[in-house]
């Protein structure tokens, strides 16, 4: 198993790197602000880091857009 | 009158603490204003707040964010008679999908931790009604998710009005 984030659904909040991932897995590739002032992250979760441990799916909506998927490794 | 051992636990609003408060506040608490509080806010709103001019476009309103802690956002008719009947039309979108709602009678609306909602957006009122905002924690926190919206309409909104409260940057 491998977890990963679905880009389809991110909505680059950055919101993921900051809740607490016991083995900081969340990483931020690309940060960029938009004209109004919102910033977007491009993040991914690093394989070598990750456990799998589950706290990202620790309640329903730990990431806001349901991002993050289980897949085959 | 003599002062009495236990008046500190009788909090009056201050008006003065928001002078740009657009709606009538009847009641303001939270932490920073007695330690152990939860955040709450409670406000009428009354005949015409949020159909004014700059708010005459679909998502307008209080725009797409999230809480760091579970919110009751309670919405409360006043007619006596009938109590259920909120006298009043808001229309609120819950997800990221903008699922759109029509709340037209007494209710509240449970808002998990970190669950996109809003617009919330006043669309008629033909009777004051009572809005109560309740955080499950000890401050007020908010987190933009105007990337959500059409661009049209994100374009239209002053988002100095909304910032971010109490999220980090990254």
């Amino acid at each position: 198993m491998a977890y990963k984030i679905n880009t389809k659904k991110c909505l680059k909040c950055g919101l993921c790197v900051t809740q607490g991932c016991p083995e900081n897995a969340f990483v931020v590739d690309k940060k960029v602000t938009e004209s109004d002032g919102l910033k977007l992250y491009t993040v991914r979760i690093d394989e070598n880091k990750c456990t799998e441990c589950d706290t990202c799916f620790s309640f329903e909506w730990w990431c806001p857009a349901k991002a993050i998927v289980k897949g085959k490794k | 009158m003599a002062k009495k051992k236990y008046d500190k636990y009788i909090v009056e609003y201050d008006p003065k603490m928001f002078p740009k408060e657009r709606r009538p506040v009847m009641a303001y608490m939270d932490n920073n204003l007695a330690k152990g509080s939860n955040f709450y806010l409670i406000h009428w709103i009354l005949p015409g707040f949020g159909m004014q001019k700059e708010w005459e476009f679909k998502y307008a309103g209080h725009p797409p964010h999230i809480h760091k802690d579970a919110e009751l956002l309670f919405h409360i008719g006043t007619d006596p008679d009938n109590p259920m009947d909120l006298g009043a039309e808001v229309r609120m979108y819950l997800g990221p999908e903008l699922e759109e709602h029509s709340i037209t009678r007494t209710c509240c609306i449970w808002i998990p931790p970190n669950f996109i909602h809003s617009p919330w957006k006043p669309v008629s009122c033909h009777r004051p009604w009572i809005f109560m905002e309740f955080n499950q924690g000890p401050v007020h926190t908010e987190k933009s998710y105007r990337q959500i919206l059409p661009k049209e309409d994100r374009a239209r909104m002053n988002w100095a009005m909304w910032p971010d409260d109490k999220y980090p940057e990254i």
